[in-house]
């Protein structure tokens, strides 16, 4: 899954952040960013109110019943391991003390969690590339546009797909396995698939977050919701993004 | 596998289909054409219109005009779109259930829409025809042909269950 | 009733849970004395700079609280990605045993809520950042030392969109009881929830 474009949205919907990896030149400068980004902003309210009825009225009929789930909000979305980090630090044991800002150890969170994000857009899938947003609880989007594109024809045999997930840098042997079950049935293998690629993109972008919340949100000459002008932050998130190749 | 719903929209920007199914289990539930969904509609459609929008320009102007949008999730449902070139779109509303309904999509278009529709001299090719273009999305008529209908639901019931 | 308890004893555990593993395993540590120290230098200059006018002090250390507080909110989440707070219950549970703990590695006892569940006091058995302070005789009448853990949790509430006032209501440093710091919910700000959270 290689990230092309990486933008970050402030809460009233301001572009505060956007860099281009994949080197293509598409002619957008950056006042036709700020309009892309405020367009996916209220896009995104646009789609939480689509909500179909059905949905609605499911949603209503478990809500009724006494269910103190403590996950009942959103999807829970699983860990995926090392998602963007050095595959040689992963596998180097003695570094275990390995610096990820203020975040110790060799993964930046090691549980799954729930998304904050339930009504709101989450993914776009065009011929040539795919869009996934994770907003956070204050309101930041967080949005990541890949080159891998989710195919039409539900044929498991077709392996370009496979590629694009087992690429994920470090990805462990389990999630191969669990793949390779789900191929029985095509639409599932499809379902699946697309599934898993959302919850590679969430837990990058969280790493993301993370990274944001060292490096911008602890640097005391930075105000609040304007532009991200950190080098440091461009170099770790650049780092990231080219882990995921 | 659920379909929540499936409209159809016209180069005018006016929803000249729809049809809801409001109980996911029951396929004959739900409204066709109801003038209730007449705001949805134009959400939906400017959804769609956006992000169409967005694709476009974020797509790399050398291999041509040819990256149109597929599917948009949310938390909740997914929309899956079937834009043709004459500017018809066909949308469907579903659970994430499958990943792609384009095959649905292109059957709906090219074995029901053409028979039913564009085959059939006595319907307007174009139902904004009389009306002045500025009224852009204001157009209410609404395909009504009862052998359209009825084929639809015949190929949609099996999967709306 | 039993079920309910269970299932919030249950969340409260893991709760606990979650903040000590993140202040063992995830969290860089830094000296407490030099900690304690750079806190203590900043009080003193400032009753310097405003002249022993204590009042001023307060508002010029709760301020700085809240400035950090505004950031510190995006470094919680990060770390800990909490689905959103269905009630004040569930926020104090939140704050005493997972956000102290994690930054300050102390847990302050919840207590004292009003009738209607919107007010809470949070009472701190230790205070890291007061550990070797004595109060000069006169700002024993004014002077809340730890005036910036106010400011910090007002911000961070504010970006998760919940308007509190909180307050200093007795100091150990001022020969009183307990340390407590009260928390009261003004209003929850709807109109600025992120679109998508239902």
């Amino acid at each position: 899954m290689a990230i092309q474009t990486l933008l970050i949205i402030n809460k009233s919907g301001g572009l505060i952040y956007h860099r281009n990896y994949a080197g293509e030149k598409n002619g957008l400068n950056s006042n036709d960013y700020l309009i892309l980004a405020s367009t996916l902003h209220s896009v995104f309210a646009i789609a939480s109110q689509l909500t179909p009825q059905a949905v609605q009225l499911n949603a209503k009929r478990s809500s009724n019943s006494t269910d103190n789930n403590f996950s009942k909000g959103g999807e829970k979305i699983p860990y995926i391991p090392y998602v963007g980090m050095n595959a040689n630090d992963s596998n180097n044991t003695t570094n275990k003390l390995n610096k990820l800002g203020s975040f110790m150890g060799d993964d930046y969170f090691k549980e799954s969690f729930v998304s904050w994000n339930k009504g709101g857009l989450r993914q776009l899938s065009t011929d040539h590339f795919t869009m996934f947003i994770y907003q956070t609880m204050t309101g930041m989007k967080f949005v990541a546009i890949s080159s891998s594109v989710l195919r039409n024809t539900a044929d498991p045999s077709h392996s370009g797909k496979s590629n694009t997930t087992a690429n994920a840098n470090g990805i462990q042997n389990s999630t191969t396995i669990s793949y390779s079950t789900a191929q029985n049935s095509s639409s599932d293998y499809n379902s699946n698939s697309s599934n898993l690629q959302v919850q590679i993109a969430d837990n990058f972008l969280r790493k993301i977050y993370c990274i944001y919340s060292d490096y911008v949100m602890k640097d005391p000459f930075y105000s609040l919701e304007m532009p991200i002008k950190s080098e440091l932050f461009d170099k770790k998130v650049k780092q990231m993004v080219s882990n995921l190749e | 596998m659920t379909i929540y719903s499936f409209w159809i929209f016209d180069k005018h920007c006016n929803c000249i289909f729809n049809r809801e199914w409001t109980l996911s289990s029951d396929s004959s539930s739900g409204t066709t054409n109801s003038k209730q969904n007449s705001e949805t509609a134009k959400l939906l459609y400017g959804l769609i219109y956006s992000l169409r929008n967005i694709t476009q320009k974020l797509s790399n102007t050398e291999s041509g005009n040819k990256n149109d949008i597929r599917t948009i999730s949310t938390g909740k449902y997914r929309v899956h779109t079937y834009c043709t070139a004459t500017g018809l779109w066909f949308v469907l509303l579903t659970d994430f259930f499958q990943q792609s309904y384009l095959q649905v999509l292109q059957h709906i278009y090219s074995h029901i829409y053409v028979k039913y529709v564009s085959h059939n001299l006595l319907l307007p090719y174009d139902l904004t025809e009389n009306q002045p273009i500025l009224m852009r999305g204001q157009g209410t008529r609404k395909i009504t042909n009862r052998h359209f209908i009825a084929a639809l639901e015949s190929f949609l019931s099996p999967i709306v269950e | 009733m039993s079920t309910t308890d269970k299932t919030s004893s249950s969340h409260s555990k893991s709760l606990k849970i979650i903040g000590d593993e993140i202040w063992k395993n995830k969290t860089e540590k830094i000296n407490a004395e030099l900690f304690a120290m750079t806190y203590g230098s900043i009080v003193s200059q400032l009753c310097q700079d405003f002249q022993r006018d204590y009042k001023k002090v307060n508002d010029q250390l709760f301020t700085m609280g809240y400035n950090i507080g505004v950031r510190l909110i995006e470094d919680f989440l990060a770390r800990t990605a909490m689905p959103r707070c269905e009630d004040m219950v569930r926020t104090a549970e939140v704050i005493s045993k997972c956000a102290f703990k994690i930054f300050l590695n102390i847990s302050p006892q919840v207590s004292n809520w009003s009738p209607n569940k919107e007010a809470f006091s949070l009472i701190f058995p230790e205070n890291p950042l007061s550990e070797f302070v004595e109060l000069p005789m006169d700002a024993t009448k004014d002077l809340w030392y730890s005036n910036i853990l106010c400011g910090v949790m007002k911000g961070a509430l504010e970006m998760v969109q919940l308007d509190c006032d909180v307050y200093f209501v007795s100091d150990v440093l001022r020969s009183e009881q307990q340390t407590e710091i009260r928390v009261k919910l003004n209003k929850v700000l709807r109109d600025e929830i992120p679109i998508g959270e239902d």
